[in-house]
């Protein structure tokens, strides 16, 4: 499905968000959430956004539907730049680009139908009721994501987390836009039920040609799902490539570290296992280390002897040529650690 | 090591909701013998929780009831036992923490005085021995310049450290057995990598028991010996968890296992879902709690209640019909 025109261009992205400002006061300071961020998304393809808590993937995913203003830089939609846009410039272009949230509980109008929530997006965008051939078009979204159409009068409190997830996804499909931005949509599902939306969503893209920015911290269901995967550290890509690519061959030590920590259900593979276990906690994006964002904690700085070039430079995002994808790593000694 | 520390048998425990009533825990029986871990895992809703609760008689007295079972202790039944007895055991041989180390620790008092608090709950001491007590507490859960650390307020700690002062807080008074329910769900996976090393450390040093409770097959995996699998409010499979996780009996355990992606494992072009949804705990169910989401079902499933029984040495399960499926052999083939 994937073909290289790009829906999504990111360039340089920064958001930073002011504290303790005010009418009055000014800025004390920063919290640097977002630090010059690129990437692209192209049709029909699924990119991965991982990294941990307040590395900055939720907030690229708001910037990029313009909840968050970005401090600087590029958002090309389908050719069209978001960046500086007012409400009203922005509102036909939300068409192309969809979000679908976390928790299925507070993402839905608890006292709407699931028809008039589905309905809602199609009003707001002069769109058809009915389709091409005459059939409801809540009918229609209700099948596309599983759930029997009978359902439309319903209450969202009447459904499961993994039902209100589909009407979640319903909701986003209902314009059909280019782009679903998928902030952590199963992380609130049972482990039984995560499969189902996964697969779900897997089938859409597949039928519609949509593209997916998947924002999760679970790497394994991100390798499941993804195309490509971008790896964040406190508000910056460190890592960029092929899902195959990245977990076969991780040349970023925080990529490296990441993968080591998460668990598999085999005790065999468990017991033999060698864990990079990092010490002590992501630093604060309000004071970012100076250099490189991972240097306070990294373990190949260490091996290395603590060379000076990673406290006092910030290594771009460099391609690297590998056996079988590019891959886009942010280390200055990224030729080590392969 | 072989003696048994905590023998729970058949325990149930029913709420009182304006629904009516619903049956939690419909029947849970395990052993952990001294020294031992083992995890009792399952979805939200499986009762895991609520059966944790109800070992140390922490459910809502008003709405929960144990309605039948037992939990023994060192040979001692908990089950009705006086409210002095229940509290001597709290936080003295059985200790417990929790998923969000945020909301169990108190906002207004300083990590020493919740330490502190806790020792002296156990032991006579002096409050500058107590003092000196938790620092060295935080010392060994690995908080860095504990004496500093010390006077913060939780507020002041990342949820690492937090989880760490939790647990230093269960170590004081030196328990044999510690509960943890979901330790490292609300944590980052470098920040639970770190939390996992502790405790396994700790557990083994200390040779303290662990029930660990949790959601997560891959955290069990590296770190108990035994496993417990809960469904709908029942064990529905144990045994050792190599064996368990490397050839689940229980179609549940199974469809578990098939449902997620695994980094250890190449990957797959669809997942394997367990069809459906969780039954509704308010309702009585006849036959299998599992029958209407399982694929080897068979019609004695729909009307009967199959018992927790040994399936082999060592292996129990809840199921007419337990399969037998190697699944690194699976894996391989294809």
């Amino acid at each position: 499905m994937t073909n290289n025109e790009p829906v999504l261009i990111v360039e340089n992205l920064s958001v930073h968000f002011p504290i303790g400002s005010g009418l009055v006061r000014k800025a004390k300071g920063y919290v640097k959430a977002v630090n010059s961020v690129s990437f692209v998304i192209n049709q029909g393809e699924t990119l991965g956004l991982v990294g941990e808590s307040g590395s900055g993937k939720t907030t690229i995913g708001r910037a990029i539907v313009r909840v968050n203003d970005p401090h600087e830089g590029s958002i090309l939609l389908d050719g069209h730049e978001l960046v500086g846009l007012s409400p009203k410039e922005m509102r036909p272009l939300r068409r192309k680009v969809q979000m679908v949230f976390q928790d299925p509980y507070s993402s839905l109008d608890p006292r709407q139908t699931v028809r008039q929530i589905l309905v809602e997006p199609l009003v707001t965008h002069n769109l058809p009721l009915k389709n091409a051939q005459g059939e409801d078009r809540v009918d229609e979204l209700l099948n596309l994501v599983g759930l029997d159409p009978a359902f439309a009068s319903r209450y969202p409190h009447q459904f499961s987390g993994g039902q209100r997830q589909r009407i979640g996804i319903a909701r986003a499909l209902a314009v059909e836009p280019d782009l679903i931005i998928c902030d952590e949509p199963i992380s609130a599902l049972d482990v039984s039920i995560q499969a189902q939306v996964v697969n779900l969503l897997e089938s859409l893209k597949k039928r519609l040609g949509i593209a997916y920015l998947f924002i999760a911290h679970d790497l394994a269901v991100v390798r499941h799902i993804s195309d490509r995967v971008a790896v964040m550290y406190l508000g910056g890509i460190v890592e960029l490539t092929s899902s195959t690519e990245l977990y076969e061959n991780p040349r970023h030590p925080y990529t490296r570290a990441l993968l080591s920590a998460v668990p598999v259900p085999d005790s065999v593979v468990e017991k033999a296992r060698k864990r990079i276990i990092l010490q002590g906690d992501i630093p604060s994006p309000t004071n970012m280390p100076s250099g490189c964002a991972f240097h306070t904690r990294c373990p190949l700085r260490t091996m290395l002897g603590n060379p000076e070039i990673c406290s006092t430079e910030r290594p771009e995002l460099k391609i690297y040529p590998s056996k079988k994808d590019d891959h886009q790593v942010a280390c200055h000694f990224a030729d080590e650690s392969s | 090591m072989n003696k048994p520390l905590l023998e729970v048998s058949n325990l149930q425990v029913e709420f009182n909701s304006r629904q009516g009533k619903v049956t939690a825990v419909r029947g849970l029986t395990y052993t952990i013998n001294e020294g031992q871990s083992m995890a009792l895992v399952g979805e939200s809703g499986s009762g895991k929780s609520v059966s944790a609760l109800a070992l140390l008689g922490l459910l809502p007295k008003k709405t929960a009831k144990i309605t039948a079972g037992s939990v023994k202790f060192r040979g001692e039944e908990l089950i009705g036992a006086p409210e002095k007895t229940m509290r001597k055991l709290r936080g003295g041989s059985i200790a417990m923490i929790f998923q969000d180390p945020l909301s169990s620790l108190n906002p207004v008092l300083t990590i020493s005085q919740q330490i502190v608090e806790q020792i002296k709950a156990h032991e006579k001491m002096e409050g500058k021995k107590a003092e000196e007590r938790a620092i060295e507490l935080l010392d060994m859960v690995g908080i860095p310049s504990a004496r500093e650390r010390v006077k913060q307020y939780p507020h002041q700690l990342s949820g690492g450290m937090r989880q760490r002062a939790m647990i230093a807080m269960a170590l004081s008074a030196s328990p044999s057995l510690l509960l943890a329910d979901e330790p490292t769900t609300a944590l980052d996976v470098t920040i639970q990598a770190q939390i996992l090393e502790l405790l396994t450390n700790i557990q083994k040093d200390l040779g303290m028991s662990l029930l660990l409770i949790t959601h997560d097959l891959g955290v069990v995996a590296g770190f108990t010996e035994k496993l417990t699998v809960m469904y709908a409010g029942k064990a529905v499979e144990q045994g050792d968890t190599a064996e368990v996780l490397g050839n689940p009996n229980h179609p549940y355990t199974l469809g578990l296992l098939r449902s997620i992606p695994r980094l250890d494992r190449p990957r797959t072009s669809e997942l394997k879902p367990i069809q459906g949804v969780a039954p509704d705990m308010s309702k009585v169910s006849v036959g299998c709690a599992f029958q209407p989401r399982c694929e080897y079902a068979q019609s004695k499933c729909a009307t009967e209640n199959p018992l927790f029984s040994t399936i082999s040495k060592d292996r129990y399960a809840a199921c007419w019909y337990p399969q037998d499926h190697a699944l690194q052999n699976e894996s391989l083939s294809k």
